[in-house]
């Protein structure tokens, strides 16, 4: 059974018969992931490539979802920028690498 | 503290109806106690569980305006799907469903985000753009908007009433469709995949410098965002919401 067909954006959650496979979609799918973490609109926060040094929304980063957690790469050199890992424990953990990127500016307030 | 710092939480919703809008695609129309409003393009995550305890999300996007007083998500049922095939199938009015949301500022349109505006619909990929496009309706904006919406086929097409009522009330809203794999006698839209030839007929010109928002699986928003790039649309006017898995050629 082909559990992927409806995996439509967002989360850690994948479908359980997912392993392995990977799905690539846009930053802005990683927003209910991102919510879980941060307290400000994280879309729409400009990344600074570690790598080329573009500057992007982390909306339109291309995001890689699979099993082993959800990568954000850069839209202009594909470097990796950020690596979230959600981790079941008892006490659930979130594991974040952002050394891809040298800088992240965030909004305090989302425009209304 | 604003409202900004306030995390999402799941929280229980009511079907108020059910709207068929073809034969594999439903309305779900909810009833959110304390929703506080989102912009047209977001989504919301809805989420089941199972008797084992086993717990499927999947993300939906909104169909309604925030202007309109119910909120709507429209949901494909997809037959090897976990998740839809309850949503459109054994979902009735007046069950509960967990959700969150809204979700992701990014691809989103606001009136006075201005335009005009182009918006590229693959499937079920018209939805968040339906809800931009009720969103200018009920606010009466004057930007002018122009669709581009693919299907394989006229009875997959999604609230094609709705967009000849709009298109025929408003001179600044063009609807044209492409139906990839079947045409009924005397159809007179385009019959082929989306094109650069198809975009350059559009109303729009990249000379316009519009606002592209481009959404639908995976395959058709690579190919429509490239060929936006191709024809001179400036990258950083286009905003893409891809779903569905790519065959895992990441």
């Amino acid at each position: 059974m082909n559990d992927t067909a409806d995996w439509r954006t967002t989360s850690h959650n994948y479908p359980r018969s997912t392993a392995g496979e990977t799905f690539r979609l846009d930053g802005n799918a990683a927003a209910g992931l991102l919510s879980e973490i941060f307290a400000l609109e994280m879309t729409t926060a400009e990344t600074r490539c570690a790598m080329c040094d573009a500057s992007a929304p982390l909306g339109s980063l291309m995001m890689y979802g699979g099993q082993m957690g959800t990568v954000l790469r850069c839209p202009t050199c594909d470097h990796v920028q950020m690596r979230i890992t959600h981790i079941p424990t008892n006490d659930g953990q979130y594991w974040l690498d952002m050394s891809g990127m040298t800088s992240l500016r965030i909004r305090s307030s989302f425009p209304t | 503290m604003p409202d900004t710092l306030t995390r999402l939480a799941w929280q229980l919703a009511t079907v108020v109806r059910l709207i068929e809008e073809t034969p594999t695609v439903k309305s779900l129309v909810l009833d959110v106690p304390g929703w506080k409003g989102h912009f047209a393009g977001q989504h919301l995550d809805v989420r089941l569980t199972a008797e084992d305890g086993y717990q499927a999300e999947r993300s939906y996007s909104i169909a309604s305006a925030p202007a309109e007083s119910q909120l709507k998500i429209t949901v494909e049922r997809l037959d090897d799907g976990e998740v839809s095939p309850y949503l459109v199938g054994e979902l009735r009015t007046a069950d509960e469903l967990e959700l969150r949301g809204p979700i992701g500022g990014w691809f989103t349109w606001r009136p006075a985000d201005g335009g005009p505006v182009l918006l590229i619909a693959g499937g079920t990929g018209i939805v968040p753009l339906m809800s931009m496009i009720r969103q200018r309706a009920a606010v009466k904006s004057p930007v002018p908007v122009s669709l581009l919406y693919s299907s394989r086929s006229v009875d997959e097409l999604i609230y094609r009433d709705e967009l000849e009522r709009h298109a025929a009330m408003d001179a600044h809203f063009e609807a044209v469709y492409t139906l990839t794999r079947s045409q009924p006698v005397g159809w007179e839209g385009y019959r082929r995949r989306l094109d650069t030839t198809m975009l350059e007929e559009l109303r729009f010109t990249p000379a316009d410098r519009p606002l592209v928002y481009i959404c639908g699986p995976t395959a058709f928003v690579e190919t429509a965002a490239t060929a936006c790039v191709e024809i001179g649309h400036a990258p950083d006017r286009i905003k893409t919401e891809r779903f569905g898995p790519t065959g895992g050629t990441a």
